[in-house]
């Protein structure tokens, strides 16, 4: 029987009474003192599963397990793998971003790909041609969905959720998706990364354990000073734009911070997965206390009338450097609001000035009821992350990755768009256009 | 003969729908425009943004009459769940007993593994695995109560394929799948009594639903250890298949209008499915019978409406008082339809929406301190001992048949036997029983003692056309039957046609803080065209459909009844108002004639923006629902989607739009819409494929 919802209301003001404050700025002000919170084991083993008639505060839980796991410092060599000599927050590459991109499992012509350790994929010529290598950090979408996917799933032009999304300061948001040793060596299995094995299946159906993030980034300019970067998991990327308009295409090196963050799984008793999405906490109103280091995403002084919220700036689709407006239209959900501060304050205690400690769970939303037909009660209804929904004013992960099917569009695609870049294995089939 | 022969699978458990009621006009009326489901005189001019707004908003209204006669709720203006999907599931429901014959019950899975293992509904099939839904519950016209359905794809014993319990066999659960219909039978607005402090107004509603699953539907052969399922499931073979009868009741929406309220203040968006109890019975669908209504004889409330009395647990008597005609409005009926079946040695007795439960599960509605929600004790309304019994055709007093056990003195022998008693009778009055008129009445000496409750209606005409969706300007058929005591007629048989449609009745007595009143009304608008009347000659219409044929004038909802008495519903009433009472036993079909848009003046090549005003923005901010799936908002996700679009949206003539995939579910989009957004969205392929 459907779980009632007043019961997670009740269990989410209990937790909300055992909360510390919220951390403060590395500014002048000495740091208040923290009340008193429950003890967090910071573990680099990510959680398999919710527990049975699990509340929505034991998936909060959850997912901050996943968020500390998947942002573990990465053994180096292996991809992957913590390294458990170190703890969360202390320098260097984190497990999730060793994880394998699309475009190292989909190669042209269904060929494929090389084994899990060794890296691969394939480059923009503007990056490889400034010396991008397959080992490095490469990001080529600047938006949540490929717009050079050559199929029906997905659309040839414009992101399904809206198209661009342009920071304060005038750059294009990055996105890029990683997926897990376990997804891949199922595609790898099964052959996926072929249309012809996607089409020759029944069914498609991933076990336990698959796992997929979805990361977005802004560019640290010279604008960010030490104050603003020491709060941002930041990485040296190629960053990859796409011709807009009459504008080429253009690669340049820089320094990106880690803005959004999705978290997916399926797992045993989850059949519809479970998607937990972070957010660095200086993206959009209201603000971290004391900070004055201004929003990656939001001009508090532009009015309405000058600056709608969560409209595209484009232009006939084309990038125009105006500051995307970016307001939060579905709230943080409140266990997770209330179980936030406790979390960022052991990242913190763990590593001093851990940039960890600057991002907040908005929420996870996973199905609560599993066995409802087809989508098994998304709970909470509604999830949206203000880098990679900004448009939509209402959306659930679950609802639409529902929709997600294979390149030929034959079978739904257990919730994951991913096999829908598998590229056809025909000589005329049309090549992929960077 | 149907679920009233044997052998009979019994079901009990919960009632779980999910409907969105935005388009309900409940709270503010002309939210939704009836006849062609599309934006209603409130949000005439309104951005997407102020619509979107307006609908969440909420309002203090008061039920009957103004504060401070009566207290106010908070509701909010799309309804009590804006954020529906429509889908509809049994909760644990589980098969409580196998009936083979007089007196012979399985009530134990020691004896039979089939008791104890889970009944659940099911989507429509689809080549695609993981495609499978729900079934859902979405009426032809939403801003009414009388045209509910629900749409199905089959039924399954045991766990669903996502939960596994211990107790399931380790094979796929039997399932029958077919692309079928349930129907709102007998409204029943007494199914529960007593005091309800809720909000939500649904209090004693409750109704039958039946739907039939063809026997070439049945696999045949079912790996399920159940001797008694293979001998059902033979029977059913080598009949016309299953059908499966189910009450519902006591329905009720989870979260308070208070909680929604402050939940959509805070910019949180909540399903609030509707729970309610769910009680029925899976027989065997013999050739000729309907699907969409028991076969037997029919019982109603008798229209020389005595007083009659229940006592609370308390002792207390209560009285109540009908009216004396089925055309005038009046209190609904105290006891429910029922249906008899005469059997060799028994008559069966289906009382599933008959005799009332006492007491709410939640007597100050939902999320008040209860007595333990689904798991409180449930009682019988005391209407004290009472019986079968038969007027002689040749007139006289009525001749008492066999007691019946309502459930009163335990609860257990109504909820775990689908309500159906098999009443032993005496052959010698078997004659008589089959010209008499049968009654439940009061037992001599009882607290009802010598009161009819329910009457036959010798007579019954019945339909399984429910709910149509017709083109513009077409003609199409209507199928009757009619029975004469559950069998052929043996005298022709008029039927008068007459249309009705639901109002919402804003009654300007009263101020706008009184919640609207849906009603029924005489329909003058000349919607179809029919004859006034009809005769069915002797003995037709009992194996074979009898066509009525009815021509589509204009476009919009109505409801076409069939009914004996030349005398409509609403006769000589203020604005000839029926009420809703009469449909708890009306015969009627509802009708959806489709409006006849022209879009040919629309600039070429279509324009998104003519797409989206003309055809997609009505489901954007009326259901958004649809949007978590595919925003239906933004150009790129809907294009994006197509190939999903396309293989969802229908016309009646499409076997797609009988199955519960059909977009949208309200099947309210006309041919022309349709074809609208099919053509642009082929459109948009062809010029994506050259590079345009």
């Amino acid at each position: 029987m459907r779980i009632p919802l007043f019961i997670t209301i009740g269990m989410v003001a209990l937790l909300a009474a055992c909360t510390g404050t919220a951390p403060e700025s590395t500014a002048t002000q000495a740091p208040a003192k923290p009340a008193a919170a429950p003890q967090i084991a910071l573990s680099s083993t990510p959680p398999s599963d919710l527990p049975a008639n699990g509340s929505q505060a034991d998936a909060v839980t959850y997912a901050w397990q996943q968020f500390v796991a998947l942002n573990w410092p990465a053994l180096a060599g292996s991809r992957g793998v913590p390294d458990t000599s170190k703890t969360i927050g202390q320098p260097g590459d984190v497990v999730w971003h060793t994880w394998k991109t699309p475009d190292e499992i989909f190669y042209p012509n269904g060929q494929a790909p090389p084994p899990w350790n060794q890296y691969g994929g394939q480059l923009p010529p503007q990056c490889t041609s400034i010396g991008a290598k397959p080992t490095n950090f490469v990001l080529q979408r600047t938006t949540k969905v490929p717009g050079n996917i050559n199929n029906q799933a997905i659309e040839t032009a414009k992101e399904a959720v809206g198209g661009t999304l342009t920071d304060q300061h005038a750059n294009l948001a990055r996105y890029e998706v990683r997926l897990n040793q376990t997804i891949f060596n199922a595609i790898v299995t099964m052959q996926y990364y072929t249309v012809q094995a996607q089409d020759n299946a029944s069914e498609i159906s991933f076990s336990p354990g698959v796992m997929e993030v979805k990361a977005s980034w802004r560019q640290m300019t010279s604008a960010d000073p030490p104050s603003v970067t020491s709060r941002y998991f930041t990485q040296t990327a190629w960053i990859y734009t796409p011709p807009f308009g009459t504008n080429p295409a253009t690669c340049v090196m820089g320094t990106v911070g880690l803005v959004g963050l999705h978290i997916t799984q399926k797992t045993t008793t989850l059949p519809q997965w479970t998607w937990a999405t972070f957010e660095q906490i200086d993206n959009v109103p209201p603000g971290a206390a004391g900070y004055t280091g201004g929003f990656s995403f939001n001009n508090p002084s532009c009015p309405a009338s000058n600056c709608p919220p969560n409209q595209s700036t484009e232009k006939n689709g084309v990038p125009t450097g105006v500051p995307t407006q970016v307001a939060r239209i579905v709230p943080i959900g409140s266990a997770a609001a209330a179980a936030n501060p406790t979390w960022q304050q052991a990242l913190a205690k763990a590593v001093a000035g851990s940039v960890f400690q600057y991002y907040q769970l908005i929420d996870i939303q996973w199905p609560q009821t599993p066995s409802r037909f087809p989508v098994g009660n998304p709970t909470p209804l509604l999830l949206a992350n203000t880098t990679m929904e900004t448009y939509v004013a209402e959306s659930s992960c679950i609802n639409c990755h529902f929709t997600a099917r294979t390149q030929s569009n034959k079978l739904s695609s257990d919730y994951t768009f991913m096999l829908a870049e598998a590229q056809p294995s025909s000589a005329t089939s049309k090549p992929r256009v960077k | 003969m149907s679920i009233l022969s044997f052998p009979r699978i019994n079901f009990s458990g919960v009632f779980d729908t999910n409907p969105c009621t935005c388009n309900n006009d409940d709270v503010e009326p002309e939210v939704v425009q009836r006849d062609s489901d599309t934006f209603g005189a409130q949000l005439s001019g309104m951005t997407d943004d102020q619509i979107m707004d307006y609908v969440r908003e909420s309002v203090r209204m008061s039920y009957n009459a103004p504060p401070p006669t009566q207290p106010t709720f908070p509701f909010i203006k799309a309804g009590w769940n804006l954020y529906g999907d429509y889908t509809t599931t049994f909760d644990n429901a589980t098969v409580t007993s196998i009936v083979t014959g007089p007196g012979a019950a399985i009530t134990s899975p020691q004896v039979d593994p089939l008791v104890g293992q889970a009944v659940a509904l099911l989507g429509s099939v689809s080549s695609d695995p993981l495609r499978r839904g729900d079934a859902m519950l979405c009426d032809l016209d939403p801003t009414g109560l009388v045209t509910t359905q629900l749409w199905i794809g089959g039924f399954q014993f045991g766990a669903a394929p996502y939960e596994q319990s211990a107790a399931s066999p380790p094979m796929s659960p039997p399932q029958f799948n077919a692309d079928t219909r349930g129907f709102q039978n007998w409204l029943n607005f007494f199914s529960t009594l007593g005091p309800y402090g809720g909000e939500q107004n649904f209090i004693g509603i409750g109704c039958v639903m039946q739907f039939a699953i063809p026997a070439s539907a049945i696999p045949d052969q079912v790996f399920f250890p159940s001797p008694a399922l293979q001998s059902f499931l033979n029977q059913a073979r080598n009949a016309a298949g299953i059908v499966v009868r189910f009450r519902l009741w006591e329905v009720e929406p989870q979260i308070t209008g208070a909680n929604l309220e402050a939940a959509f203040a805070q910019g949180q968006a909540l399903e609030n499915p509707a729970l309610g109890y769910l009680v029925g019975t899976i027989g065997i669908w013999e050739n000729g019978e309907p699907q969409s209504e028991t076969a037997g004889r029919k019982l109603t409330t008798p229209f020389s409406r005595q007083q009659t009395y229940y006592t609370d647990p308390q002792g207390n008597k209560v009285t109540w008082q009908g009216s004396a005609t089925p055309w005038t409005p009046g209190p609904p009926a105290l006891i429910g339809n029922a249906v008899a079946l005469v059997q060799p040695t028994v008559i069966s007795l289906d009382l599933v929406n008959s005799f009332p439960k006492y007491g709410f599960r939640n007597p100050s509605g939902p999320q008040q301190p209860d007595s333990q929600g689904f798991n409180a004790p449930k009682n019988k309304a005391n209407f004290g001992a009472v019986e079968l019994a038969v007027i002689p055709a040749t007139g006289g007093n009525p001749v008492t048949i066999a007691p019946i056990d309502y459930g009163l003195t335990n609860y257990a022998n109504y909820e775990n036997f689908g309500g159906i008693v098999d009443l032993p009778y005496d052959s010698t009055l078997a004659p008589t029983i089959a010209t008499g008129t049968l009654i439940v009445q009061g037992s001599s000496g009882s607290l009802n003692g010598g009161i009819p409750l329910l009457q036959e209606s010798t007579i019954r005409v019945v339909t399984d056309d429910r709910a149509t969706y017709w083109y513009p300007n077409s003609t199409n058929t209507i199928g009757l039957k009619v029975y004469d005591r559950g069998g052929p007629t043996t005298a022709d048989t008029v039927i008068y046609l007459y249309e009705y449609f639901n109002v919402i009745q804003q009654l300007t007595s009263v101020p706008d803080t009184v919640r609207p009143n849906q009603t029924v009304q005489q329909d003058t608008r000349g919607l179809l065209k029919v004859p006034a009347q009809i005769t069915i000659p002797a003995g037709q219409g009992f194996t074979d459909w009898f066509p009525v044929q009815v021509s589509c004038v204009q476009s919009g909802a109505t409801i076409l009844a069939f009914q004996t008495d030349s005398r409509q519903f609403g006769q000589g009433n203020t604005n000839n108002i029926t009420g809703v009472p009469c449909w708890s036993y009306a015969t009627y079909s509802s009708v959806r004639v489709y409006t006849n848009d022209d879009f040919s003046g629309l600039p070429q090549p279509l324009q998104w923006q003519d797409v989206y005003n003309n055809v997609l923005r009505f489901y954007y901010v009326i259901y958004p629902a649809m949007s978590l799936f595919i925003p239906l908002n933004l150009e790129d996700s809907v294009v994006g989607k197509a190939p999903l679009i396309q293989q969802r949206l229908n016309t009646p003539s499409q076997p797609g739009f009988w199955t519960t995939y059909n977009m949208p579910v309200t099947r309210t989009m006309s041919p022309a819409k349709v074809q609208l957004l099919l053509t642009f969205l082929a459109q948009q392929s062809q010029a994506a494929a050259k590079g345009t």
